[in-house]
C-alpha cells in the first residue's frame, strides 16, 4: 500500500524544539496522541514537553516500523485473500529481531525510552523496554544489579541480611 | 527527564518498577528485594502481579521401586532439583519415600542404616504422615501423624500433631478402632483442616491447631463397599470420587451454601482404560482444572479432561510399578 499523500501529517514537538513531521497513522501509535487529535481533529502540532529530540526521534522510529510492518501485513492478505501462515511468521520474527537491534541501548537511553514510552502510552514499546530492563536483572547479584541501573544502596546492612536469610536459595551463586 | 546518575533509583514510576518486579523469575525477584527500600516496597504489589510466583502446578514428583524423580509438566523452566540431593537418598542402605507434598514442601521419611523388611513394613503401614499449614502464616507446618497398631486385641489408633513453630509433637484424640487411614493416602489440606482418606469410604478431617477430628462417612451417596474411593482438591473445593465395578467414575462436591449437601459434579466411564486391578490406581485432580491425573498401574501417568473424559498420556515411567505420585505446586512467601 503506497503512502497516499493526502495522508494528514501532524508535527510533534520535543522539550528541545526540534520538530518532527509524522503521518497520523504514525502518531496514532501514541494512546496518549490518539486521544488528542480524537477530542480535537484539526490539531496538527502537539508539544510534547516531556520528551527529548533524540528519545522522540526514537520513538517515532519504533512506531514507524511497526506501522509498516502492519500495512505490509495487512497489503499481502487482501493480495492473497489470506496471509499465508509461514510468510507471517517470518515477518514476525523480522520484526522481533529489529526490535533486539533496536534495544542495543545504554540503561539511560533504556530508562528515557521507558518513561515516553509510559507517557505517550505506546504499549508495544513500552513491552518491548520494561522486558529489556527485566532480562537485565536476571543472573545479577544485588549488586551488579545496583551498578548496571545506579542505583544507590539505602538499606542497611542488618536489613540486607534479612531479606538474604528469608531466601537464601535465592541468593546461591547458580542461576 | 533528562537521564542523571541516579534515574534508576527515582526517576521511573512506581508503577514501572512495579511491572519490572513482576516479570523476574523467582531467583531474580527475591534478589531484587535487596535493591534497595524502593526496590522492597514495590515487590510485595509486584509479587501479586507476578505469574512466576503465584502457585500453579508444575509438575509431579513420582516414585517407582528403584527411583523417584520429577516431572515438569508446565513447559517453563524446571528449577527443582529432581534429584532430592539434599536428602541423604544415594546411600544404598538408606531408605527415603515421599509422604506428602502440599505448599511447595516436600515431606520425607528416611529410614537410616539398613532397615528391615519388617521394621519398614511395620513403620510403612502403621503409621503414615501428612503435611499441614497455619492458615495465617503459611511459613509454619505442622505434620500430622496416624498410628494405627493392634496388638494382642488390644486396638489403639491415635494420631500425633508437629508443629515447627514449637519444635513439639502433641497427641491428638483417639480415633475409632475401625477407621483405617489409607495406605497409600492423597492427604489434601484445605481451608486449615487436613483431610485424609480412610478405608470404607470415611474421611478423617484433622484441625492441626486444636488436634481435633471429625469423621465424615460418605456411603450416603449410594456407594457399593468395593468401590474404589479417594478425596481431590481442585479450585479450592474437596472432591469425593469413586470408581464403582464398571468403571464408572463420578465426582462429588460440596454445595456452596449448604457444604454438609455432596453434589455430583462430574461422571464419566473409564472403560478401556484399565490394564491392572483398580487397586494399584492413583488418583490426583488438577488444583485448578477439571483434569484428573490417573496412574493406572502400568507405568503410564494419564491425564483425562473430565468434562470431555478426553485423555492424554502425560508420563511413562521405566517401572512399571510407580508407586506413587504427588503434584508439586511451589509457595513463594514474600
Amino acid at each position: 500500500m503506497a503512502r497516499s499523500s493526502t495522508e494528514n501529517m501532524i508535527t510533534l514537538m520535543s522539550s528541545d524544539g526540534e520538530e518532527f513531521m509524522v503521518t497520523e497513522k504514525v502518531a496514532r501509535e501514541c494512546t496518549t496522541i490518539r486521544n488528542m487529535l480524537e477530542d480535537d481533529c484539526v490539531i496538527t502540532n502537539i508539544p510534547l514537553p516531556n520528551v527529548t529530540s533524540d528519545i522522540l526521534s526514537m520513538v517515532i522510529e519504533y512506531c514507524m516500523e511497526h506501522v509498516a510492518a502492519a500495512e505490509k501485513a495487512a497489503a499481502e492478505t487482501a493480495e492473497k485473500g489470506s496471509s499465508s501462515a509461514p510468510a507471517a511468521a517470518k515477518a514476525n520474527k523480522d520484526l522481533e529481531e529489529w526490535d533486539k537491534a533496536f534495544m542495543n541501548v545504554d540503561v539511560y537511553t533504556l530508562c528515557d525510552l521507558i518513561l515516553a514510552a509510559n507517557y505517550l502510552n505506546v504499549s508495544g514499546l513500552l513491552d518491548l523496554t520494561i522486558q529489556t530492563a527485566a532480562n537485565l536483572i536476571k543472573g545479577k547479584s544485588p549488586e551488579q544489579i545496583r551498578k548496571t541501573f545506579h542505583i544507590q544502596n539505602d538499606l542497611s546492612l542488618e536489613e540486607e541480611e534479612k531479606i538474604r536469610s528469608q531466601t537464601p536459595w535465592a541468593f546461591e551463586k547458580s542461576e | 527527564m533528562q537521564s542523571n546518575g541516579e534515574i534508576w533509583g527515582g526517576a521511573l514510576p512506581d508503577d514501572v518498577v512495579v511491572e519490572i518486579l513482576s516479570r523476574l523469575p523467582p531467583k531474580p525477584f527475591f534478589r531484587s528485594k535487596c535493591v534497595s527500600k524502593t526496590w522492597l516496597a514495590l515487590s510485595s504489589p509486584a509479587s501479586r502481579l507476578n505469574k512466576h510466583l503465584q502457585p500453579t502446578l508444575r509438575g509431579f514428583f513420582w516414585e517407582t521401586r528403584f527411583q523417584s524423580g520429577f516431572t515438569n509438566i508446565s513447559g517453563g523452566i524446571d528449577e527443582v532439583d529432581a534429584t532430592l540431593s539434599a536428602l541423604p537418598y544415594h546411600a544404598v542402605h538408606d531408605r527415603c519415600q515421599i509422604m506428602d507434598c502440599c505448599n511447595g514442601l516436600l515431606l520425607v521419611k528416611c529410614w537410616f542404616g539398613c532397615p528391615t523388611i519388617e521394621h519398614m513394613y511395620e513403620t510403612f503401614y502403621g503409621e503414615n504422615f501428612s503435611l499441614a499449614f497455619q492458615p495465617q502464616d503459611q511459613s509454619q507446618f505442622h505434620v500430622v501423624c496416624f498410628r494405627h497398631s493392634h496388638n494382642q486385641n488390644v486396638c489403639s489408633n491415635i494420631f500425633f500433631t508437629f508443629s515447627s513453630n514449637s519444635g513439639k509433637w502433641r497427641q491428638g484424640e483417639n480415633l475409632e478402632c475401625d477407621l483405617h487411614v489409607a495406605y497409600t493416602p492423597k492427604p489434601i489440606f484445605l481451608d486449615g483442616k487436613l483431610h485424609l482418606r480412610t478405608e470404607a469410604h470415611k474421611v478423617v478431617s484433622v484441625d492441626p491447631k486444636n488436634n481435633t477430628s471429625v469423621v465424615t462417612n460418605f456411603d450416603f451417596l449410594g456407594l457399593a463397599k468395593d468401590d474404589i474411593s479417594e478425596i481431590g482438591q481442585s479450585q479450592g473445593l474437596l472432591h469425593f470420587m469413586s470408581l464403582n465395578e464398571f468403571h464408572m467414575m463420578s465426582i462429588w462436591v460440596p454445595e456452596t451454601i449448604h457444604p454438609q449437601n455432596w453434589i455430583l459434579k462430574h461422571q464419566l466411564s473409564l472403560d478401556g482404560m484399565l490394564f491392572v486391578s483398580p487397586w494399584y490406581w492413583n488418583l490426583t485432580l488438577h488444583p485448578e482444572k477439571d483434569v484428573l491425573f490417573v496412574h493406572l498401574g502400568n507405568g503410564r501417568i494419564l491425564s483425562i479432561e473430565l468434562q470431555t473424559a478426553k485423555s492424554n498420556e502425560i508420563c511413562v515411567f521405566s517401572d512399571r510399578l510407580c508407586s506413587t505420585f504427588w503434584l508439586y505446586m511451589p509457595c513463594f512467601l514474600v
